[in-house]
């Protein structure tokens, strides 16, 4: 396939407003993927139910004979535990239902909306140290609000690269709406920091 | 996924929750024997009632039926968005419908940013998130690619776009991932 060339642009024109933010999925659709499994295996169970009713399918009668079952039994011991733990399952559920999607990704200034992921800022960053004169190794982590820079440097100079790393990080992550705090530490292959 | 089945997949986690709390507290309470009021063994003499009249296997028919389909339509609603492929313009009415290729207007957005230099691979659909209707276009870049840029070229090509659709409803969205490896601008070790 041939690239495309870029057509030419129009001048002035007006751009699309920004998208809602983009929020991360989480475990909900996961859950509800497993309660709508469970509903569609009790619909056919229910099925053969009927089917047995009707004698056209022979076998027992599953509800009667839990019903038969769960009669006239005495509480127990294992039930301390069980209910315990249900009730602690129970209560992680209704937190995950409660909790609103969370946000995973930051704006980059412009007129639409542009977003980069917390993964995506770490490469950025460990990118522009990793680039920085005397750095031997980079290893990054972010957030939306703090990105921690760690790296080895073969500068004797420790305190020069660590400026130059953080004003090189800096002009990377520059165009976001929302300055993440950035830290550094700069530990010399020779040791010290 | 819509909206819809968000809100469906939040009430049913938090029912199945409470039913859970319910259900361990009660457990738990009648084994500890800290609530006089329950029975000391269980009785279920009314289900069985319950099973032993003439309309139950109807009861049950109906809501096999239900549960079934339900459950179907259920699993369905978290199948990956296809996007939207058409949309109406301005224009349309009881003349006649003016119908627009939104697929593949993204998708021909998507390979103009694609054609940037710190750009590797861009992708770009229509579809509705939480009520909007949105040009997502998800690209690759380069880490040594100028996020400013990147942010201009976005505006330009969401902006070239908005014109020719001519919708005055959409919204932009630019996913920018990173990926590390394979650089594209040469480095000198």
């Amino acid at each position: 396939m041939s690239q495309p060339t870029p057509p030419e642009h129009i001048p002035d024109a007006e751009t699309l407003d920004a998208a809602k933010v983009p929020v991360a999925s989480g475990i909900l659709p996961l859950l509800g993927v497993i309660w709508a499994l469970a509903l569609i295996c009790l619909g056919v169970a229910l099925i053969r139910e009927v089917l047995v009713h009707a004698n056209a399918v022979s076998g027992s009668l599953w509800v009667a004979k839990t019903v038969t079952y769960l009669n006239d039994r005495p509480p127990m011991d294992w039930m301390v535990p069980a209910g315990v733990a249900a009730a602690l399952l129970g209560i992680a559920l209704v937190v995950l239902a409660l909790r609103p999607r969370a946000r995973k990704e930051l704006a980059v200034s412009a007129r639409t909306g542009v977003f980069l992921t917390t993964a995506s800022i770490r490469r950025l960053a460990e990118s522009a140290a990793a680039d920085v004169d005397g750095v031997d190794t980079t290893s990054v982590s972010a957030s939306r609000s703090k990105v921690v820079v760690d790296v080895t440097t073969l500068s004797a100079d420790s305190a020069d690269t660590k400026s130059r790393i953080e004003r090189a990080v800096q002009a990377a992550l520059a165009s976001l709406t929302s300055q993440p705090t950035i830290k550094v530490k700069v530990q010399s292959v020779g040791g010290g920091s | 996924m819509t909206r819809t089945t968000w809100t469906l997949d939040r009430a049913a986690t938090f029912i199945v929750g409470l039913a859970l709390i319910a259900a361990g507290a009660i457990a738990f309470v009648w084994r500890v024997d800290i609530w006089t009021a329950l029975p000391q063994r269980s009785d279920t003499a009314w289900a069985t009632d319950l099973i032993a009249t003439d309309w139950w296997p109807w009861a049950v028919g109906a809501a096999s039926l239900c549960s079934l389909l339900l459950g179907l339509r259920w699993l369905w609603a978290h199948l990956p968005g296809r996007g939207i492929r058409e949309l109406n313009l301005p224009g349309t009415g009881d003349q006649g419908r003016l119908r627009f290729d939104a697929k593949n207007a993204a998708s021909t957005a998507a390979d103009v940013f694609a054609s940037l230099p710190s750009v590797r691979s861009a992708k770009g659909t229509v579809k509705r998130d939480r009520g909007q209707l949105v040009v997502d276009l998800r690209a690759t870049v380069d880490p040594r690619a100028d996020l400013s840029d990147l942010a201009d070229s976005a505006d330009q090509i969401i902006a070239d776009l908005a014109h020719v659709m001519g919708r005055q409803d959409l919204y932009g969205r630019v996913h920018l991932v990173v990926k590390s490896g394979d650089s594209t601008i040469a480095r000198v070790r």
